[in-house]
């Protein structure tokens, strides 16, 4: 018996998506017809089987456990930097304890809150006993609560300083943020020296203070922040009128981030020089906005963002928008693989380009991989099939400057675009296609007076 | 329903966001929470206890790793399972195919009333396994779908987004893996008598 009955339905029925009339019509055909009685079967034997949840493991969770790093996120310094102050606890918290009272006692109208919570938090006068019984002024043991985390202590602040670091280059000074605990007496201009003094945490960035310097003292007013230096801060400046620029930044950039700070003067043992090594040193500096470089990482951020904009106005086919992200002098190249060649390949210029999805004009954009036969679209069926042919925005492979190993085709855009930074974004393909529908949109930015700017749309795709 | 799955979201982002200020906690919670249904899941994928377990570990050590990443536009259970199906794709494709699997002896247990009549408990049995089998022969996409369908309760939108598709074409999918496994079922069927 052949029966014609709505598969659609029995699958419906099957998922309980029906009224009771259109049930009843169901049941009814099912209780006549055999055919659709076993595809019934079978649905629902495939349902509960999918459904079914009962194995059990008991390791997985444990293993899991065991391979991660616990401590990711919870900012090792922290850790590290809370063990080392409580270690030093014994010593310096009779000095906190009575800091933590005037704290209170200054901030108690506008920090009425924190004032509470310490005044209510549960003494804990037996938890430190070293601390208690060492010193009669610590009749504050109770106000200070039982934990031993010092970020809960009034003095200690936390602040994001800026850094500046000379380059490799020596032509340039680039920003490096750290946190820092400041406590109440300490001063932020000695903090911000030191931290200086300390070097850069990146590896291409070199600090430019000369061995042994230390500051005498540090004062501000009017503006002016007056750094007196050991006289090591002139004998031992290796030279140069690049690393003398890179010394002299690097210190008032770094100061003038301070508030309340537009310039520095420099003493020698608390005289004031003539001159540096080269530069004139008896008047106070300004700040160099000129010689402030991009960090890499600040770069990537500003690619990343351009390239989401990029990807965004892709998407939506905002012509308008994306006409205004490319280059203004180069225009932007398609190209429709991996491997990208400028004489072949079609250049628009972003004035072209934001009619473009209009026009019925077939372009030959370079030949078809295996056949080598000419691609001749318009540009609508070129985007289709060549720009946007994957949700390229939501894919979870997104990449910056980075080639992935995949494809046989030679990656070339390092040497088209030297200058240049790419975002890829990378579809993995599917397995029915065994992951040979794997797809990439690559997008090129090249800077262009002081901002990114889309230089070239590669497509990426399986190759013969 | 929408009350629940509202709610849930909130519990996950709030266990990701205590997670990512350093509660380790919360991730062992967010693990109770999905792992039985990820393993089985991944079981059903597989075929293998052993692999589940190990690709179901490997999928939440990415998880953690990546945590700082997730972005809440998305359930968490979507970016979970999302991460489970890449790994399932790009590790897991290379050993299947040289394994050969016994259904019959994969079909979970009968209930005890039919103990006493074994002839026709082998039959269900062979029948639910030549049905696993159907399964498990489907397109691994259409594999996919299904399975994600009826043992997460997903919508079509979120087994859309899982496997980067619309949720027509999720929707298509499924239905079209419920026609091939009825209609390979049928043929052999016949082809049996």
């Amino acid at each position: 018996m052949n029966c014609n009955f709505d598969f659609e339905d029995i699958i419906k029925y099957c998922e309980n998506q029906m009224s009771d009339e259109e049930k009843k019509r169901v049941k009814d055909h099912l209780d006549a017809c055999e055919k659709c009685r076993r595809y019934y079967g079978v649905l629902k034997y495939t349902e509960s089987y999918a459904k079914d949840s009962s194995l059990k493991s008991e390791s997985i969770s444990k293993n899991v456990m065991e391979a991660i790093d616990m401590n990711r996120y919870s900012k090792n310094k922290k850790v590290w930097a809370g063990k080392a102050f409580y270690k030093a606890m014994p010593v310096i918290k009779p000095i906190l304890a009575t800091a933590a009272v005037f704290a209170v006692v200054i901030a108690c109208v506008a920090n009425f809150d924190n004032f509470k919570r310490l005044i209510e938090s549960p003494g804990s006068i037996g938890a430190n006993p070293t601390a208690s019984n060492s010193s009669p002024q610590n009749t504050s043991a109770a106000v200070i609560p039982g934990s031993t985390k010092p970020e809960d202590l009034d003095p200690v602040e936390k602040r994001t300083i800026t850094l500046y670091f000379a380059n490799s280059n020596a032509d340039k000074v680039i920003a490096e943020k750290r946190e820092v605990e400041i406590s109440q007496d300490t001063q932020i201009e000695r903090l911000v020296f030191e931290e200086l003094q300390k070097g850069p945490k990146s590896e291409d960035l070199y600090s430019a203070i000369p061995e042994g310097t230390r500051l005498l003292s540090a004062s501000t007013a009017n503006g002016i922040c007056t750094l007196n230096l050991s006289k090591e801060f002139v004998d031992n400046h290796p030279g140069g009128s690049a690393g003398e620029l890179m010394t002299l930044y690097s210190i008032i950039n770094t100061m003038t981030e301070l508030s309340g700070i537009d310039k520095v003067q420099f003493l020698i043992e608390g005289q004031k020089l003539e001159a540096y090594i080269h530069a004139v040193f008896n008047e106070p500096f300004g700040r160099n906005q000129d010689i402030i470089g991009k960090s890499a990482s600040e770069i990537k951020a500003e690619v990343e963002a351009r390239s989401q904009a990029a990807i965004l106005a892709i998407k939506e086919k905002d012509m308008e928008k994306l006409a205004s992200l490319v280059h203004p002098e180069k225009g932007v190249l398609f190209s429709p693989y991996s491997h990208i060649e400028p004489g072949k390949h079609k250049v628009f210029s972003k004035d072209q380009l934001k009619g473009l999805l209009k026009s019925e004009e077939v372009y030959n954009w370079g030949e078809y991989d295996g056949s080598g036969d000419p691609i001749e679209l318009t540009f609508a069926q070129y985007y289709d099939k060549f720009v946007y042919n994957h949700d390229f925005a939501n894919v979870e492979k997104v990449a910056y400057n980075q080639i992935q190993p995949y494809g046989n085709t030679i990656v070339n855009i390092s040497d088209v675009y030297p200058d240049g930074n790419f975002i890829e974004y990378y579809f993995p393909g599917t397995e029915p296609h065994d992951g040979m529908d794997w797809a990439s949109l690559r997008l090129v930015f090249e800077e262009y007076n002081g901002q990114w700017y889309l230089v070239c749309i590669a497509h990426g795709q399986w190759t013969i | 329903m929408i009350g629940v799955l509202t709610m849930n979201k909130e519990r996950d982002n709030m266990l990701v966001e205590s997670t990512l200020k350093g509660n380790i906690n919360s991730f062992e919670e967010l693990m109770t929470l999905y792992q039985d249904k990820l393993f089985n899941f991944l079981a059903k994928m597989t075929y293998s206890r052993e692999d589940a377990e190990e690709i179901t570990q490997e999928v939440f050590i990415k998880v953690y790793k990546n945590l700082y990443k997730y972005n809440n536009k998305w359930s968490f259970s979507t970016w979970l399972y999302r991460i489970a199906i890449n790994t399932l794709r790009t590790e897991y494709r290379k050993v299947k195919n040289l394994k050969k699997i016994d259904y019959y002896t994969n079909v979970p247990d009968l209930p005890a009333s039919l103990s006493d009549y074994p002839e026709i408990a082998y039959e269900i049995k062979e029948q639910r396994g030549q049905i696993m089998k159907l399964i498990d022969e489907l397109k691994e996409d259409q594999k996919t779908a299904l399975l994600l369908r009826c043992m997460q309760d997903f919508s079509f939108k979120e087994i859309g987004d899982i496997l980067g598709i619309s949720p027509e074409a999720a929707k298509m999918k499924i239905q079209r893996a419920k026609q091939t496994i009825c209609r390979k079922y049928e043929k052999l069927e016949k082809g049996g008598r």
